[in-house]
């Protein structure tokens, strides 16, 4: 997969991205290095990272989606995860995978309002 | 005994009465190929077959048209030579086209030395009990269906009011129709109203609390209500820790909440709007 297949948008001073199926170690990483740089170079305020396309998802995917979000709460922005499907959060709660930190919501709109409110929190 | 003095013959024809006793079940014989070689009141009753038109045929006749093709008479024949014996149930066809569902136990015969030269093929007719399963099965889906529902009681929150015992099976059917609901109604506060159910033992209220967990991972809050002073005391002696989870006594209170947090979101909303300068 090559970088061109991970969209990464600006809207004002968000940034969205997108997890979608066939996920690999390579790709993974190629996402990871992608989005980190632009978050460096841009310095937006929040980033939604919309998983509505992922239908189904497994410890991996997790595990890639915990470790994104720390990535980009570590260099200063605030996160959200979008558009979780029914199937991905009960597989994610029957995992047990530590989800507790995540800030979700149901769609990009919704997104957006939430990373307004984690600013105001100072999140 | 008398038994063991008696003519061979007479024996093989007292067995053969016997078999030809047996009406509800069809028990045939089956040579190492897998064609017919002896058959009896029973299978002709089952199949509609008459011993002259089944004998010597290969048992595949008796299969629908998908199954032949797939090959599985062979299959099931390899099974029973490998475990020693397959039970299993399908469909069958009779000599008039007409399906049924049997019950088919299939055991390999083998010589002195141990090499298969047959089979013993035992069926029986269960179209009925499977139609009465599946009819039961339906009802039973249905019940299920009308015993979660998911009402949309203002825009963006949902009320699920859960009224009789929790077993495992509603419970997920309860968390899948519930999460459908969020995901189609796109509603931000769920209200899950439990004063209908009896005993809140650990299960389900880790049920509840994985519900709750979803539901908070696409984006909606939820909020309990109507738990009862039994219940309340019951969980907290479990030690079963409802974390963050919202709860109200009443539907009226929590119906309350939910609304005020909608509002909320919908002034950061605006807010945000404001901020982006839309």
């Amino acid at each position: 997969m090559s970088d061109t297949q991970v969209p990464i948008m600006q809207i004002g001073d968000t940034l969205l991205t997108s997890l979608q199926g066939d996920l690999d170690d390579t790709t993974v990483m190629s996402i990871e290095e992608r989005l980190t740089g632009e978050v460096a170079r841009r310095n937006p305020t929040g980033v939604l990272i919309d998983v509505s396309g992922l239908t189904m998802i497994d410890s991996f995917i997790a595990r890639v989606l915990a470790r994104m979000v720390g990535m980009v709460r570590l260099l200063g922005s605030s996160v959200a995860v979008v558009g979780i499907q029914p199937a991905v959060a009960i597989t994610l709660v029957e995992l047990g995978v530590p989800m507790g930190h995540l800030d979700t919501a149901l769609n990009a709109e919704q997104g957006l309002a939430l990373l307004k409110r984690l600013q105001a929190d100072g999140r | 005994m008398a038994d063991t003095a008696q003519d061979p013959v007479d024996q093989l024809r007292d067995l053969r009465a016997m078999l030809d006793a047996i009406v509800d079940y069809s028990v045939i014989r089956l040579d190492a190929q897998g064609r017919v070689m002896t058959w009896s009141p029973g299978a002709q009753a089952l199949k509609g077959y008459t011993a002259d038109e089944a004998i010597g045929q290969p048992v595949s006749i008796f299969y629908t048209e998908d199954d032949r093709a797939a090959g599985l008479a062979d299959r099931e024949m390899r099974t029973a030579r490998e475990s020693g014996r397959v039970e299993l149930e399908g469909w069958r066809v009779a000599k008039d086209g007409r399906r049924f569902w049997a019950s088919v136990t299939l055991a390999p015969i083998r010589d002195g030395a141990g090499e298969v030269t047959g089979y013993v093929k035992v069926s029986r007719d269960l179209t009925e009990r499977r139609e009465q399963e599946l009819r039961l099965q339906r009802q039973r889906d249905e019940i299920m269906e009308l015993s979660t529902p998911v009402i949309r009681v203002w825009d963006g929150v949902l009320a699920l009011p859960i009224i009789g015992t929790l077993d495992s099976a509603r419970a997920s059917r309860l968390t899948e129709g519930l999460l459908e609901g969020i995901a189609e109604t796109q509603a931000e506060v769920v209200i899950l109203d439990v004063s209908g159910v009896p005993t809140i033992d650990t299960q389900v209220a880790q049920h509840l609390l994985k519900t709750v967990q979803a539901a908070a991972l696409m984006g909606a809050a939820s909020i309990l209500c109507g738990v009862r002073p039994e219940t309340a005391q019951a969980m907290v002696h479990l030690g079963i820790d409802l974390g963050q989870l919202r709860s109200r006594n009443t539907l009226r209170d929590a119906l309350a909440l939910a609304m005020r947090l909608v509002r909320e979101r919908v002034r950061t909303n605006s807010a945000a709007d404001l901020l982006t300068g839309q």
